[in-house]
């Protein structure tokens, strides 16, 4: 007859929680049960039901003599504690490996989190954030940079908008205020910005004197931070003293605010009136808007407001916003509003405040974290269960004496806790080590900071118990259900199962690793190809000067004959670019027949001693020269790339007229050999440079390269003689490499995490060689017996591993070729992707498999066969 | 307090089913007289707490086919059972006679 029975499931459960003793009856009942109600409600009740009892029964009588329970926990805690310390230091070597590959995971977990938390905080620390919001807009058309969104808006929106639209509360206009700040005979070169009256409406910064309401209303004023206001008046109180900002003197300190925070994504030392600058008060008097050079910040009464003041903005623009002063106004622009915590993360905007993040990058941050975390977990879990196998004596022990399965899951719990203990406080002491680096890494202040942090040490312990948790619960599972009989058999080795899920991980952290090794390898060839590349120009022994004060400029030509007496001074010059990075460019008709100008052209305006200072080659005509009448500015030198752009060859190039008939000719006298003036991303384009003595943003002088010191010296000493400006000296080789500094950034973090990836890979191969050559231990002895050497023993060991890794690496081949080669493509100037770069890789990460299994195979195949047959 | 609300009802079936008091058919009586259906993990664990007080025994036994083969666990009521039983009830009693209107009769 058969019987009806409960849902297998619901059994399972049951059989799963219950203990032994109250599992007849509980079952008997569910049985029971079940019957009765198919034949009063049917099926489908009865299975449900089912679930409802067992669920039910889920109990503290289920689970056993609670009385037994109690003794057990407080004494056997002890005994716990005992055991886990004489596991840990009789297998030393596995322990060390187990707890520094999960300190390894969590340092590089937490280091990232701290960065992501550290993104995602910009710009909230002010009070009512979620009301405060600015405007941007779109110029649909005029693409500057590659994007046709602009973070500047006409002067007087933000009064317009405050009489205007009554859901806004308070409107402020900001601009940057970047320049020399002067008390008496001190110079500070500052950062700062600059706000309307009603900056502190907007932006309630904590204030240390002053009041809020009154800090910018006098158009003279200027309010200090904490930092700055002790640089300049020491501890006196900066209140009422007077100071000069650029060439405007008598702004009153009105007031000191605390410094900016560093979650302040734009950073200032001060916060001047708006009024100094001319362009502002120039378009407050006008009643349109003719201008877009200021930032519009507001607050709104009502967050949920946002958009409807968005969609006012159309017909504002049409009643405010004259022609500019082009022919014809060609771009419709739209103004949007966003919240200023999302002006962080809003990259693609030009003319913005302050430092941006990139949301994507964040985010992948993120996750690389969690998944560098779980496979520390899996490996870490792999590791256990290999070092438990030795313990499988010790477990079959245990329950013979009487221990219920619950206490034996608790006890390597609670080893698995204790040991992800260990591994937090090794990590955290890893975590100071490497968060200043990432933070340099990514330029950011990232810091792990306990007492700031308020989340930080409670989260830190609720990591290390879920970590301790989840990769301790699955080999807890696995031992304690191990069968007595099974381990204390005569015989010896434990077979435990699980093994294709661990090499499936191993073949996705070599090839992992193998594409970090192939990205870091092609990053380190491109930028040594940058570095050696030919430019065109010399780079060594180039001192230069940044410019900033206009008075400086207009002296080079008497500074300059001062420096020609100096013996250690070879040449010098005066140009408003460097050559590595010409960023200031204009449009001009590449041919007569052209309508309007279509050609972009850089331009570069510079005197006599340019060419010969930087080794650029003339190839045709003739330099700027004293000979000449070049100081009209009406002569031009032209590179290579601009003659061809302009449809003629070199050699006709000279004497002909770039102007095609505009207002004033432009004549060609020379042409240049075109020379690398932006970075490799770009092609070289058409130059055309111009002459000029007294205007520019670099002094450039040669020197001896035997004096620097001294010469370095000298020059501070006659520039501070002509400009209160600091001495901006930079070699210009330094200068060129910082153009590359955020892919040599990459290059690192790439070097960083391959590191990473390839020790995290090798402790997983470690752990799985340790576990399988465990499994075959009679095998290998059997194999010794009947005369195999040591070498086809190893042999015989790796050559299930190099499998592995071979698959691992062949698989991963076409995907990092295809990102490599997708990076490169973003240079114009670049290596090509060779195959021995693969090969180098693949052999890497063998010799890395090699050394991981080593261990293992040479004590397998050392290991004396009596040993392990011993059982037999 | 020496018998929750639920462990008193259970005691009383207990008392009432005498030889046949186990687990379902203690669970059945409940829902027809009384009206309540509790769970089975509930009444277990009434169970449970009730020998534990000592109100009840149990023995092991009649294991049948709709069980599938399995025992079940019969419950008895002790003297002392009974004692704590009169003992709750008398005082219920001794409290309704102090509420006007309440009627009570004892069959």
């Amino acid at each position: 007859m058969k019987t009806i029975e409960p849902p297998r499931l619901a059994r399972r459960i049951l059989r799963w929680y219950c203990a032994d003793e109250v599992l007849e009856t509980l079952e008997g009942d569910l049985y029971e049960l079940y019957e009765i109600r198919c034949r009063r409600y049917g099926k489908v009740v009865a299975n449900v039901a089912s679930f409802v009892d067992v669920i039910s029964a889920c109990r503290p009588f289920a689970f056993g003599k609670s009385n037994q329970l109690h003794i057990t926990t407080t004494d056997m805690f002890r005994n716990y504690v005992k055991i886990t310390v004489r596991h840990l230091s009789r297998q030393k070597l596995y322990a060390a490996i187990n707890i520094g590959g999960l300190a390894l995971g969590l340092a590089s977990f937490i280091t990232i989190m701290l960065y992501v938390q550290h993104e995602f905080s910009y710009n909230r620390s002010y009070p009512d954030v979620d009301k405060i919001y600015r405007v941007y807009q779109r110029q649909d058309g005029n693409t500057f940079l590659g994007t046709d969104y602009f973070a500047v808006m006409p002067a007087q929106l933000a009064t317009t908008m405050l009489a205007e639209f009554p859901e806004v509360e308070h409107a402020t206009t900001v601009v940057e205020a970047t320049g020399l700040i002067t008390h008496g005979d001190d110079h500070f070169y500052e950062k700062g910005l600059a706000g309307d009256a009603r900056f502190f409406d907007v932006f309630q910064l904590p204030f240390l004197t002053g009041s809020p309401a009154k800090a910018l209303v006098d158009p003279k004023s200027i309010v200090l931070t904490k930092t700055l206001a002790k640089t300049i008046f020491g501890d006196r109180d900066p209140v009422g003293e007077t100071l000069q900002f650029l060439d405007q003197e008598g702004f009153h300190v009105t007031a000191v605010v605390e410094d900016a925070s560093s979650t302040s994504s734009f950073q200032y030392t001060f916060i001047i009136q708006i009024s100094f600058h001319d362009g502002y008060v120039d378009a407050m008097k006008r009643a349109g808007w003719n201008n877009n050079s200021f930032h519009t910040y507001f607050t709104l009464k009502d967050a949920t407001r946002a958009k409807t003041v968005e969609a006012k903005f159309p017909a504002l623009i049409s009643k405010y916003h004259l022609p500019t002063d082009y022919k014809e106004y060609p771009f419709k622009d739209t103004f949007f509003v966003e919240s200023l915590t999302d002006v962080y993360f809003h990259p693609n905007i030009n003319f913005d405040l302050g430092l941006k993040g990139d949301r994507d990058m964040v985010y992948i941050f993120g996750v690389v974290a969690l998944v560098v975390l779980l496979l520390a977990c899996v490996n870490y879990m792999n590791l256990a269960i290999v070092r438990s196998i030795k313990r499988a004596k010790e477990v079959g022990l245990r329950k013979v004496a009487g221990a219920a399965r619950r206490q034996l899951v608790i006890q390597f719990l609670a080893e698995s806790i204790a040991i992800a203990l260990l591994s937090l406080l090794v990590s955290i002491a890893l975590v100071y080590l490497a968060v200043p680096y990432f933070g340099w890494l990514m330029e950011r202040p990232v810091a792990i900071d306990f007492t700031t942090n308020t989340w930080l040490l409670p989260g830190l312990f609720g990591l290390m118990t879920v970590v301790g948790l989840i990769s301790g619960i699955y080999p807890a599972l696995v031992m304690s259900s191990l069968k007595p009989m099974d381990v204390l058999r005569v015989n010896g080795d434990v077979r435990l199962s699980g093994v294709s899920l661990q090499k499936a991980l191993i073949v996705l952290q070599f090839a992992a690793s193998f594409g970090l090794v192939i990205a870091s390898l092609v990053i380190y060839r491109q930028l040594e190809f940058i570095k050696n590349k030919e430019l065109g120009y010399d780079r060594a022994n180039i001192l230069t000067v940044r410019l900033r004060d206009f008075e400086l400029r207009k002296k080079f030509v008497s500074l300059s004959n001062q420096w020609a007496q100096n013996p250690h001074i070879i040449d010098a010059t005066i140009s408003s670019h460097l050559p590595a990075n010409i960023s200031s460019s204009s449009t001009i008709k590449s041919r007569p027949e052209s309508a309007t100008p279509d050609l972009a052209i850089y331009q570069l305006s510079t005197q006599y001693n340019f060419l010969d200072l930087y080794g650029i080659k003339l190839i045709a005509g003739r330099n700027f020269s004293r000979a000449f009448n070049d100081t009209t500015g009406a002569n031009y030198i032209l590179n290579e790339t601009a003659v061809r752009a302009l449809g003629w060859t070199v050699e006709d190039a000279i004497g002909k007229d770039l102007s095609r008939g505009e207002n004033q000719p432009r004549t060609v006298i020379g042409v240049v050999k075109d020379f690398h003036m932006h970075s490799m991303r770009e092609p070289i384009h058409p130059l055309m440079i111009r002459f000029s003595e007294d205007r520019g943003g670099y002094f450039s002088i040669k020197i001896d390269p035997d004096k620097k010191q001294q010469v370095i010296e000298y020059l501070e000493k006659s520039i501070r003689n002509a400009s209160p400006y600091p001495f901006e000296y930079e070699f210009f080789e330094d200068h060129y490499n910082r153009l590359y500094s955020s892919e040599a950034r990459l290059g690192e973090m790439f070097v960083s995490f391959t590191i990473l990836a390839v020790v995290i890979a090798s402790l997983g191969l470690f752990g799985l060689a340790a576990f399988a050559t465990g499994q075959r231990t009679r095998e290998i002895g059997i194999r010794k017996v009947l005369g195999a050497g040591r070498a086809g023993i190893v042999v015989l060991v790796s050559r299930d591993f190099l499998r592995l890794v071979t698959v691992a690496v062949v698989g991963a081949i076409p995907l990092s070729w295809y990102f490599m080669h997708n990076w490169l493509r973003a240079f114009a100037f670049r290596i090509e992707l060779e195959w021995w770069f693969f090969t180098v890789a693949a052999l890497f990460m063998i010799l890395v498999a090699y050394i991981s299994i080593g261990y293992q195979s040479l004590r397998a195949a050392s290991a004396n066969p009596v040993d392990s047959l011993r059982g037999e | 307090m020496k018998l929750a609300a639920f462990e008193e009802l259970v005691l009383l079936v207990v008392g009432t089913l005498g030889d046949q008091a186990y687990g379902v058919a203690i669970k059945e009586m409940l829902r027809e007289k009384m009206k309540k259906n509790p769970s089975i993990g509930a009444l277990h664990s009434a169970l449970y707490r009730l020998e534990s007080k000592g109100y009840v025994t149990s023995s092991e036994g009649g294991a049948t086919a709709e069980r599938g083969g399995r025992r079940k666990k019969f419950y008895k009521i002790t003297a002392f059972g009974i004692r704590t039983l009169s003992e709750v009830h008398q005082l219920r009693m001794d409290l309704a006679k102090g509420v006007p209107g309440l009627k009570l009769s004892l069959k």
